[in-house]
C-alpha cells in the first residue's frame, strides 16, 4: 500500500451522511469530467458542414445564427455526442461489473459473448422480422445478451475455481460460434435487410440521434445507481465468500444481480450503436490506475473513463479521414487491442485475479 | 493433455497401419459423394462414368469435371494441409488448443493479401502465396512473443489469448482498409470470408508444388514430433537437434496455412478439431496422428462442404460458418477441461 | 396588330398561363414516413439516390449533392447526359452524412431510392423537405415511371415528366409492334457472382424492361423466384437461364469469367446466338432506369436484340456501343 492517501470527510448536518472521499480520485474525476468536455466541445465544432468555433459557441448559447446551423449543432452533432459519452460511459460499467462478478481481470462484455448475442437478437428482429418496430430492439438485444451471460456461467460452472485466462477463451469460443450465426442469419435473409444490419454492426455512432440519447439516457439513469447500490454490498465479498456469507451478505443474489446489470447496460449500449469492444476491459483497469478510490468513486471514475475513451474514438473516427467515417467499434478495437496485450503481460499469474 | 506417455503408449504398430486403408476408403467414399452431390441431381452411375469416360459435349460430365471436380479436390488439398499443420503445431508447442487460425495464422495470411492487394497495388496470382507466407510468419511470431512475456510464459492458454487479440487486431485493420478503399475491396470481400465457393482453381497451379512439398515433409518429420513432445531437454538429450527441428516445423505450417489460406481464405477450427478426434483413435505418436490428421481432415472439409451446398437449398451457407459452428463449441470444450 | 395590342395579348397570355404555373405549388407529397409538403419550386435539389441525377437532368434540374455509384461516371452523370449538366454537383460515397447534405444548402431532398430508414429521415427532415418512397415498397423497389414522376412532382415538373413518360412507353409500344415476333420469347438477364450465375427475376427493373418488348422470363425461373431482384442458380442448373435470348449483364470486367461460364457451350442462346454482351456503356444506360438512360438504352439494345432473338448465330458476341 502506498502512503496515506488523503480524505476529504464531508458530514451532513445531522451527520445522517458522512462522506471520506479520497482527494485524489476527486480530482481525477474532476479532470476526467473536463477532458471529456472538451473532447465534446471539439466533437460539436467538427463535421463536414463547415462551422467556426465561434459560431458554434453562439449556437449553444442560444443565439440562432441561421436555421441550418441550429440543426447541425443541435440535432447532429449534439445527440451524437451525447450518445458517444452515454455509451462510453455503460459499457465502461458494464465491464468493471463484470470483471468484479467474474473476479476476471480480462473480461469485457464483446469477449465473453454478451454484446455479440446482443447483436444477434437485434440482427434477428432486422432480418426475420424488418417490420418491427425500432422501440422493441432494446429488449430484443437484452434478451439475447442474458441469453449468453446465462450460457457463460452454466460453463463456467467446473470443479475447479477456473483460471481467468480460461473463462475468457470460453467467452472468446462463444461469441465465434455466435457471430457465425449472425453471419449464416445474413446470408439467408433479405438483401435489403442484411445490408442495413451489416452496417449497424460495425458498431457507429453514427446514426445517433435524440430518441436514441434519451433511451441511453433513462436506461443509464436507472442502472447505474443500482449498480452503485449493490457494489457497496458485493465490497463485502472482497474479503471472501465465507466471510461475506457469514455478514449476512446474500452472495450469490448480489453476485446474480451484478451481472444482470452488466449484461443490462452492455445490451442496451449495443443495440443503439451495434457492439463495440474493449471499453469495458480497458476503462475498469485505467481507472485503478488513475486513482485508487473506493468501490463507488471507482465506478464513477470508470464511467467517465470509458465516456472519455468513446466519445475520443468516434471523433477521431470522424475527422481523421473525412469525409469517409470510420465506426468508433473500429477504432476501439485498434487501440484496446495493444492495451489488452499490456494488461495481460502485466498481469498476475493464471491464478484467479 | 498430458505429455508424458511413452511414444508407443496405447498403440499398436498393426493397430495404427490398419487405419490407414480404411480411412482412405473413407476419403474416397466422401469424396465421391461431395461430387455425386449438388444442385442438379445426377446418378452415381453418370458420375462414376463422367471421371473415367468423359465426354465434353454432355453437360452432366462438364459439371462433374469442371464443377464439381476441382471443388472436391481443393477441400481435400485445404482439409488435409489446414489439419496436419494442426497437428503439428500441438505438437511442437505442447499445446492442444493449438490451431493455425486461432494462434493467428490464417489472420496473418489473410491480413498480408489484403495489404499487398489493397495498399501495395500487388494483384499478380504468382505472389499471392508467398505473400499468405511471410503474414501468416510474421503473425506467428508476434503471438510468440507475446505469449512469452505474459507471465507463467507461452502457456497454452496465453498462446491462445495472444492469437485471438492479434486476429482481432488485424481483422479491425482489414476493416478500416476495406472503409477507406472500397473498390479493391469488393474483389477480397469474398474471398476474405473463408469458403470453397467459386474459387479460381488455377491458383493451385502456384501453391500445388509447396503443399506438396510441406504436406510429405510433416509427415517424414511427424516421428521427431513425438520426441519433442516429451520436452526440450527429453528430445536434446535423445540427440534429437531441437532448434533446427522447430524452424522445420515452423516452416511447414506456415506454408501449408498461408497456401490453405490463399486457396479458400481464412478457414477456422479444422486444424483444432481433427487431431483431437484423430488422437481417441491412434494415442499420442504423432507419427500417426500427422498423417491421419490429414486424411480425416480432408474427410472433414469433404463433408462439411457438402453439407454447406445441400443445406439450405437453393442457396448455400459459406464453408467458413459451418466450421465455425462445429469447431467452436468443440473448442469451449476443450478450454473447459483444461487443468492449467 | 398595333404594338399596344400585341403587347396586351402577351400581358393575356402570360396572365392565364402563370396562375396555371403557380398552382403547382405548394405540392404534398405522401410516403412511408409520412406526408411532406413543398411550399415553393425548389432550386437546389439534393438526390440521396443510387443513379438519381438522370431523372433531374431530363427535368431540367442539376442537382447539388448526388451520391456515387458503381459506374463512377464523372459526378455519375453518363456519357450521354453531360450537357445537360450545368453546375458540379458533390458527390459522396457510403453512408448518408446530414451535415454533408446540409451543407449543399438544398432546398428539396430526393430518396426515393436510397434505403433511409425513420431515423435518417427525421433527420433530414430538418434540413429541407424529403421525398421519400410511398409505403408498402421495399427501399429499392419502386419502378421507374413513378419513380420520375415523383420526383418531378417535388420539382414542379409533373407535366413534363408524364411527357417523357408517355414518350418512351410509346417507344416500347412502338418496338413490340415492330417486333411481334418477340412475344412469348424468353430472356434472361444476368451475370456470374462468386460462380453462380445472378439472374434479374421478373420482379427486377431490368427484367421488366425486356418484358416491355415483349419477352418473358423462363418459367423456370419463376419458379424459384421469392424475392424481388435477383435469384442466385447454380452453375449446374441450366433450365433457369435457358432463354431464347441471354444478356450477359457484367461488363468488360467480368467478360472472360461470362464467356468461360462453364454452362456457356450448353445453352440454347449459345447455340443460337441469342447472346448478348453489354459494355459497360450500356450496363450503366440498363441499370439506370431514369428518364435520361432509358431513351439510349432502347435505342442501342433492339438492334442487339434483332440479331439475337432471329435464332440465326450470326449476332457479334459483344456488343456494339451506339
Amino acid at each position: 500500500m502506498s502512503a496515506p492517501a488523503h480524505h476529504w470527510v464531508f458530514r451532513s448536518k445531522s451527520e445522517r451522511i458522512a462522506l471520506r472521499l479520497p482527494v485524489r480520485a476527486l480530482v481525477a474525476l474532476a479532470l476526467l469530467a473536463l477532458v471529456l468536455l472538451l473532447i465534446c466541445c471539439v466533437s460539436l465544432a467538427t463535421g463536414t458542414y463547415g462551422v467556426a468555433l465561434n459560431e458554434v459557441i453562439d449556437t449553444l448559447r442560444g443565439l440562432s445564427i441561421s436555421r441550418a446551423i441550429d440543426n447541425v449543432v443541435w440535432e447532429f452533432r449534439f445527440p451524437r455526442t451525447l450518445a458517444a459519452a452515454l455509451v462510453g460511459a455503460m459499457m465502461a460499467l458494464s465491464g468493471a461489473a463484470l470483471q468484479n462478478t467474474t473476479r476476471n481481470g480480462l473480461a469485457d462484455p464483446s469477449l465473453v459473448g454478451v454484446s455479440q448475442g446482443a447483436a444477434l437478437a437485434v440482427v434477428t428482429l432486422t432480418v426475420v422480422f424488418p417490420d418491427v418496430s425500432g422501440a422493441l430492439r432494446p429488449w430484443a438485444a437484452f434478451a439475447g445478451a442474458i441469453l449468453v451471460a446465462l450460457a457463460i456461467q452454466g460453463l463456467s460452472h467446473t470443479r475447479q475455481g477456473g483460471s481467468a485466462i480460461r473463462f475468457i477463451l470460453m467467452g472468446i469460443g462463444l461469441s465465434t460460434f455466435i457471430s457465425s450465426i449472425t453471419s449464416a442469419l445474413m446470408t439467408y435473409g433479405d438483401i435489403d435487410r442484411a445490408m442495413a444490419a451489416l452496417s449497424w454492426l460495425a458498431g457507429s455512432i453514427n446514426a445517433a440521434g435524440w430518441s436514441d440519447v434519451w433511451t441511453l439516457g433513462i436506461w443509464c439513469a436507472v442502472l447505474l445507481p443500482a449498480l452503485l447500490a449493490i457494489s457497496r454490498s458485493s465490497s463485502a465479498t472482497r474479503m471472501g465468500e465465507a466471510s461475506a456469507i457469514s455478514l449476512g451478505v446474500r452472495v450469490k443474489l448480489i453476485r446474480n444481480l451484478q451481472l444482470a446489470i452488466a449484461v443490462a447496460l452492455a445490451a442496451i449500449a449495443t443495440s443503439v450503436v451495434g457492439p463495440l469492444g474493449f471499453v469495458g476491459l480497458i476503462a475498469p483497469h485505467a481507472a485503478r490506475r488513475i486513482a485508487p478510490a473506493g468501490i463507488g468513486l471507482n465506478l464513477l471514475i470508470t464511467a467517465m473513463v470509458g465516456a472519455v475513451l468513446v466519445s475520443l474514438a468516434d471523433l477521431v473516427g470522424r475527422a481523421a479521414f473525412a469525409p469517409i467515417q470510420i465506426p468508433a467499434g473500429l477504432l476501439t478495437a485498434l487501440i484496446g487491442v495493444p492495451l489488452f496485450i499490456v494488461l495481460m503481460v502485466r498481469s498476475r499469474s493464471s491464478a484467479s485475479h | 493433455m498430458s505429455t508424458m506417455a511413452a511414444p508407443n503408449a496405447g498403440t499398436h504398430p498393426v493397430r495404427a497401419w490398419s487405419g490407414v486403408p480404411v480411412l482412405l476408403g473413407i476419403l474416397a467414399l466422401a469424396f465421391l459423394l461431395h461430387i455425386a452431390v449438388g444442385a442438379k441431381q445426377l446418378s452415381l452411375g453418370t458420375v462414376i462414368e463422367a471421371l473415367f469416360n468423359f465426354d465434353q459435349t454432355t453437360f452432366d460430365h462438364v459439371i462433374v469435371r469442371n464443377l464439381r471436380l476441382p471443388r472436391a479436390v481443393l477441400a481435400v488439398i485445404v482439409g488435409a494441409s489446414l489439419s496436419l499443420a494442426g497437428a503439428l503445431m500441438q505438437g511442437v508447442t505442447r499445446n492442444p488448443l493449438a490451431d493455425p487460425a486461432l494462434l493467428g495464422l490464417t489472420s496473418g495470411a489473410a491480413f498480408a493479401v489484403v495489404i499487398a492487394t489493397s495498399v501495395l497495388g500487388l494483384t499478380s496470382m504468382i505472389f499471392i502465396p508467398w505473400i499468405a507466407m511471410v503474414g501468416a510468419l510474421g503473425a506467428a511470431l508476434v503471438v510468440y512473443i507475446i505469449a512469452r512475456l505474459v507471465p507463467g510464459g507461452a502457456t497454452p492458454l496465453s498462446l491462445t489469448l495472444s492469437g485471438a487479440a492479434i486476429s482481432a487486431f488485424l481483422s479491425a485493420i482489414i476493416s478500416v482498409v476495406h472503409l477507406l478503399d472500397q473498390d479493391t475491396f469488393e474483389n477480397l470481400r469474398v474471398w476474405l470470408t473463408g469458403g470453397l465457393a467459386g474459387r479460381d482453381i488455377t491458383l493451385l497451379f502456384y501453391v500445388g508444388p509447396p503443399i506438396a512439398l510441406a504436406l510429405i515433409g510433416g509427415v517424414l518429420l511427424a516421428p521427431r514430433v513425438t520426441v519433442l513432445a516429451m520436452g526440450d531437454e527429453v528430445a536434446q538429450g535423445l540427440g534429437v537437434k531441437t532448434g533446427a527441428l522447430k524452424v522445420q516445423l515452423l516452416a511447414v505450417v506456415v506454408v501449408l496455412t498461408a497456401c490453405s489460406v490463399a486457396l479458400a481464405g481464412p478457414l477456422g477450427f479444422i486444424g483444432l478439431v481433427i487431431p483431437h478426434v484423430v488422437r481417441l483413435y491412434v494415442g499420442s505418436d504423432y507419427r500417426w496422428i500427422v498423417p491421419y490428421a490429414a486424411l480425416a481432415g480432408a474427410v472433414y472439409l469433404l463433408g462439411v462442404d457438402t453439407i454447406a451446398r445441400i443445406a439450405i437449398p437453393p442457396r448455400e451457407i459459406s464453408t467458413g460458418i459451418i466450421t465455425a459452428m462445429i469447431g467452436a463449441p468443440l473448442f469451449i470444450q476443450l478450454v473447459r477441461r483444461r487443468t492449467r | 396588330m398595333s404594338f399596344r395590342s400585341s403587347l396586351l395579348t402577351a400581358f393575356l397570355a402570360l396572365a392565364i398561363v402563370t396562375p396555371v404555373m403557380a398552382q403547382e405549388f405548394p405540392v404534398t407529397i405522401e410516403h412511408k414516413f409520412g406526408t411532406t409538403v413543398i411550399e415553393t419550386k425548389p432550386e437546389r435539389v439534393a438526390s440521396l439516390d443510387y443513379g438519381g441525377i438522370g431523372n433531374l437532368l431530363k427535368l431540367g434540374v442539376s442537382p447539388v449533392i448526388v451520391r456515387e455509384w458503381r459506374d463512377k461516371f464523372p459526378s455519375t452523370t453518363p456519357p450521354w447526359g453531360q450537357s445537360l449538366l450545368t453546375t458540379e454537383p458533390v458527390v459522396f460515397t457510403g453512408d448518408i452524412d446530414p451535415e454533408l447534405v446540409a451543407s449543399t444548402n438544398p432546398d428539396v431532398i430526393i430518396a426515393l431510392a436510397s434505403g433511409i430508414d425513420e431515423d435518417l429521415y427525421a433527420k433530414l427532415s430538418l434540413i429541407a423537405p424529403v421525398v421519400a418512397i410511398p409505403s408498402g415498397l421495399g427501399d429499392y423497389e419502386l419502378a421507374w415511371d413513378q419513380r420520375a414522376l415523383i420526383a418531378a412532382r417535388a420539382l414542379g415538373a409533373e407535366a413534363e415528366a408524364q411527357r417523357q413518360i408517355d414518350a418512351i412507353h410509346a417507344r416500347f409500344a412502338e418496338v413490340r409492334e415492330t417486333h411481334p415476333e418477340w412475344a412469348g420469347k424468353t430472356a434472361v438477364v444476368g451475370r456470374i457472382v462468386e460462380g453462380e450465375f445472378s439472374a434479374f427475376n421478373k420482379l427486377d427493373i431490368r427484367a421488366k424492361f425486356l418484358n416491355e418488348f415483349g419477352f418473358v422470363t423462363p418459367t423456370a425461373l419463376d419458379d424459384i423466384t421469392e424475392t424481388a431482384f435477383f435469384n442466385l442458380v447454380s452453375p449446374e442448373l441450366i433450365e433457369p437461364i435457358d432463354a431464347d435470348v441471354l444478356v450477359w449483364y457484367g461488363g468488360s470486367a467480368a467478360l472472360q469469367e461470362s464467356l468461360d461460364y462453364p454452362a456457356r457451350p450448353f445453352l440454347q442462346a449459345g447455340a443460337r446466338g441469342g447472346e448478348i454482351f453489354l459494355t459497360d456503356e450500356h450496363l450503366a444506360a440498363i441499370a439506370r432506369q431514369e428518364l435520361l438512360s432509358i431513351p439510349v438504352a432502347v435505342d442501342f439494345l433492339v438492334p442487339l436484340l434483332e440479331a439475337a432473338a432471329d435464332g440465326d448465330p450470326a449476332t457479334t458476341v459483344e456488343g456494339d456501343l451506339q
